[in-house]
């Protein structure tokens, strides 16, 4: 699914972690609902990111649309050459500061450095534009793939919440990460 | 099965079974779903019993597809072919199932049990459900058939509990509890 060049908002998000060609990390907009509920209701990214019900294309889309207007949730869009390829977002705190959230639908894309470019774009806003002393995500604790990305990002592991999300028919234990403002000055932030 | 040529791709699901694929019910649906309520051979069997308005069902329509509470789904055969609705109505820990398989041609052909499965299994996977129950009238015997052969059992008759054919009617109430579903998908 493609968006028209029209949808896309002037400015990029910051960026810390070199930036994969052609991909850039911008504001969700209505143009980008139909890929993303495509790949959630596909299952893309169920085995590691949450599972859910296919969902229609007007839940997804007042769901965003109800984040932008509350301000409390910002919902971005994983762009690859104007293709739909990821989501992300900074999301109200479970513990404190923000919580971040990042799926990358398509197999081949991941291993590539775009989670760690959208991750740390993401961090880079909340610590400077936002004024979020600290970031915190939770991940399933064998996708080895995604520890090391949090990892290289800056994100230290907090804790290991037993049984504490619902997947695929059971309740699972959740990897529970996250990085200060201060931790900054270590891999993934500012060169 | 008439394979209808498709210029469009299906709408994406995971929710697909061997015969049967749900997916997530739009406002488009309005139309089809108002001739299927107040036509259907299925009719029958619904416990919905007086025609819908257009208003009615395009009010349903809108909120089973946003409301998280009531997950619902357009049964379509694997070629995209609408056949019928499913869905459910979540109470905490506890999911009450509704099916409709409103195209008759499709009847005994085990279209709808394999909706059934198809729903539960990903009910189960998706959200921490303990059980997921239906109630169904007695003398449908071929639903309740279904019903069993996806893994439901009886739990008893609720006493005049729905209201046709101009007096009220016992139903049979059944489930489906998790650690079921689980015992039943180890084995496959």
């Amino acid at each position: 699914m493609r968006s028209g060049d029209a949808t896309v908002p002037k400015t990029d998000v910051a960026i810390a972690a070199p930036r994969p060609a052609g991909v850039r990390v911008v504001a969700r907009t209505e143009a980008h609902v139909s890929a993303i509920a495509a790949a959630f209701n596909r299952g893309d990214a169920a085995a590691s990111t949450l599972y859910h019900l296919p969902r229609s294309h007007v839940a997804l889309s007042a769901g965003y649309e109800g984040g932008r207007r509350h301000r409390t949730i910002r919902n971005f869009t994983i762009l690859r050459d104007h293709e739909v390829i990821g989501v992300c977002s900074l999301l109200p705190p479970t513990f404190a500061g923000v919580q971040l959230a990042i799926a990358i639908f398509d197999a081949p894309s991941r291993g590539r450095g775009i989670g760690r470019f959208a991750v740390s774009a993401l961090c880079e806003l909340a610590f400077d534009e936002l004024r979020i002393g600290r970031v915190e995500l939770g991940t399933y604790p064998d996708n080895h793939a995604a520890i090391r990305c949090y990892e290289a990002c800056g994100f230290s592991r907090e804790a290991l919440l037993r049984r504490y999300i619902y997947h695929d028919g059971a309740w699972r234990d959740l990897l529970w990460m996250a990085r200060a403002k201060s931790d900054s000055q270590i891999s993934g932030g500012r060169r | 099965m008439k394979r209808r040529p498709t210029s469009r791709a299906l709408p994406p699901t995971w929710l697909v079974g061997s015969k049967v694929r749900l997916r997530a019910i739009e406002p488009e649906d309005v139309p089809q779903l108002l001739r299927w309520f107040n036509e259907s051979p299925a009719r029958e069997w619904l416990m919905t019993r007086l025609p819908l308005s257009r208003a009615n069902e395009r009010a349903w329509a809108a909120s089973a597809a946003i409301s998280p509470a009531t997950p619902t789904f357009i049964i379509q055969t694997l070629a995209g072919k609408d056949i019928g609705v499913t869905g459910l109505t979540l109470h905490g820990a506890r999911a009450e199932m509704g099916i409709a398989l409103h195209e008759s041609r499709y009847w005994g052909g085990g279209y709808g049990t394999d909706a059934v499965r198809t729903l539960v299994d990903g009910a189960f996977r998706a959200l921490p459900l303990l059980r997921i129950e239906l109630i169904v009238y007695p003398d449908n015997k071929r639903a309740i058939g279904c019903y069993e052969k996806a893994g439901f059992s009886r739990e008893g008759v609720l006493r005049a509990r729905e209201y046709r054919r101009g007096k009220y009617e016992d139903v049979v109430i059944m489930s489906i509890l998790h650690e079921e579903w689980r015992r039943d998908r180890a084995k496959d």
